[in-house]
């Protein structure tokens, strides 16, 4: 399928936007994309090739004709979509404090470090473990269950650490595992999961 | 170890915030109010933010204009209603 786009006069980011909107409504093989002015033209040119299309641009008086192919087609843009082997259930684990349980917190520490690393006993079923609140402290270098954490992450677990919850803690440079995520993927993983389990 | 599992129902919409991580990009497109606040920060910048910027994270974004950062995002939140 093939799909064109006029957006002569408009500046970034109206021609992004509509190229991104046409991509994941359409998911054409081909674009083709007008603008008349060379932000609008490098910005589109950058975004379709992050979408893995292959670009070329013809330049036509004052015009620019972004083109992009690829091959069957775009991917519908799904941040954390990705579906489990058949008969499996996808688990999320939602891990919003650093130790587990109310009352004693050096008990819970220790219950906490048991618990994921005792997480490994689901398998496959073991989709996604999202950290928010304080327990993104556990994804930190001092953490004692760093090591185990970034054996599930070499093993292919996704890891997804609440990025504002970093920030409110000051640990955004401080964290070693896991991918730093926004409150829509953590949504989206929600969503998608069979299975939300909060400790 | 035997956990008590509870199954979450997504969270409204009003817990879609905005990152620092966010891109330019990825801020105008899941909230196109949002263009005008960058557009209110042009002058500041010195030049168009969703022009030569339009894939930088916020963070990288308030560094490099030298801006606010958390107020950049609160003026965001405040026009995506969040």
């Amino acid at each position: 399928m093939k799909k064109e786009l006029d957006c002569r006069g408009l500046a970034c980011p109206a021609p992004v936007l509509q190229t991104k909107d046409a991509i994941e409504t359409d998911h054409p093989d081909i674009i083709k994309v007008t603008v008349d002015n060379e932000a609008s033209k490098q910005n589109v040119n950058r975004f379709l090739e992050s979408q893995g299309f292959e670009v070329s641009v013809e330049q036509e008086g004052a015009e620019f004709h972004v083109i992009g192919k690829i091959e069957g087609g775009a991917v519908p843009d799904e941040p954390v979509a990705e579906k489990p082997e058949t008969g499996q259930e996808k688990i999320m684990v939602m891990v919003a404090n650093d130790c587990m349980g109310h009352g004693d917190d050096e008990l819970g520490s220790k219950l906490m470090v048991s618990f994921l690393k005792t997480l490994k006993e689901m398998g496959d079923e073991l989709w996604r473990l999202v950290f928010v609140n304080n327990g993104v402290k556990l994804t930190t270098e001092d953490a004692e269950v760093l090591p185990v954490l970034k054996e599930y992450e070499e093993r292919g677990l996704q890891i997804l650490v609440c990025g504002t919850c970093l920030t409110h803690f000051n640990l955004l440079d401080e964290k070693q595992v896991g991918e730093t995520t926004n409150m829509l993927d953590i949504v989206t993983a929600i969503q998608l999961a069979d299975k939300v389990i909060n400790i | 170890m035997r956990m008590e599992e509870s199954v979450t129902k997504p969270l409204p919409d009003k817990e879609n915030f905005i990152h620092p991580e966010m891109t330019v990009l990825d801020v105008v497109s899941k909230h196109r109010e949002t263009e005008a606040v960058f557009k209110q920060y042009d002058e500041q910048a010195g030049e168009c933010i969703c022009c030569q910027a339009l894939f930088e994270p916020l963070k990288n974004v308030a560094a490099n204009y030298d801006l606010d950062l958390k107020k950049l995002i609160t003026d965001l939140e405040a026009v995506a209603d969040l």
